[in-house]
């Protein structure tokens, strides 16, 4: 279990501020550590809820390449659309909170931390723009 | 808020190597902005000068 009980416990309560479905789209690598770890704390983290639905897809996400593809990538989807956010890598540690509030924001269809004028601004971007923040698995 | 257009991705270094050196990555938190143009920033920045990257990398 990557999971200790006491954090899944506060998971699961933490997860029960979910009100629809979030969808995470695994794209896995046979063999990889990233992959192996993922599919593991996605199983654990679903088993908490029963608004997460876990899908292993075969390829590579759009935008990919096999090549490219070095890990594992998670894509949130909701009401089969994809929310623009991915996670390439393991998200553990500091990434785990942030990931689990994610989903949490995105089922509640909760506001942005953003400033209105920044939602509304970024609503209108015409062009595709990437954000890619590197860290740390810690 | 824009997912057709807007993509945000959290790249665990560790696990994709390749991507941290094609980008140069030597300290992280690091954010790369890929528009028009690429703009980055090391550490965590204020929503301000977030938005003036992402406005100069469309620009």
């Amino acid at each position: 279990m990557l999971l200790s009980a006491d954090v899944q416990t506060s998971v699961k309560e933490y997860l029960s501020a979910m009100v629809d479905p979030v969808t995470v789209a695994l794209y896995t690598k046979s063999g990889e550590v990233s992959s192996d770890t993922m599919v593991e704390l996605w199983q654990e983290v679903s088993a908490l809820t029963d608004k997460l639905q876990v899908q292993i897809r075969p390829g590579v996400p759009e935008g990919m390449t096999s090549e490219s593809m070095e890990g594992v990538v998670s894509e949130l989807w909701q009401e089969d659309r994809f929310t623009g956010v991915r996670y390439l890598g393991i998200a553990s540690g500091h990434e785990f909170g942030p990931l689990m509030q994610t989903l949490v924001e995105l089922s509640t269809h909760r506001q942005p931390e953003v400033t209105s004028e920044a939602q509304e601004w970024i609503g209108q971007v015409q062009v595709p723009v990437k954000l890619q923040v590197f860290v740390t698995a810690t | 808020m824009n997912p057709g257009q807007v993509v945000a991705e959290m790249v665990d270094a560790s696990s994709y190597p390749n991507l941290s050196a094609q980008y140069g990555i030597y300290s992280v938190p690091e954010t790369i902005v890929s528009g028009q143009s690429e703009e980055r920033v090391v550490g965590a920045v204020p929503e301000a000068q977030l938005l003036k990257l992402i406005r100069i990398a469309l620009s």
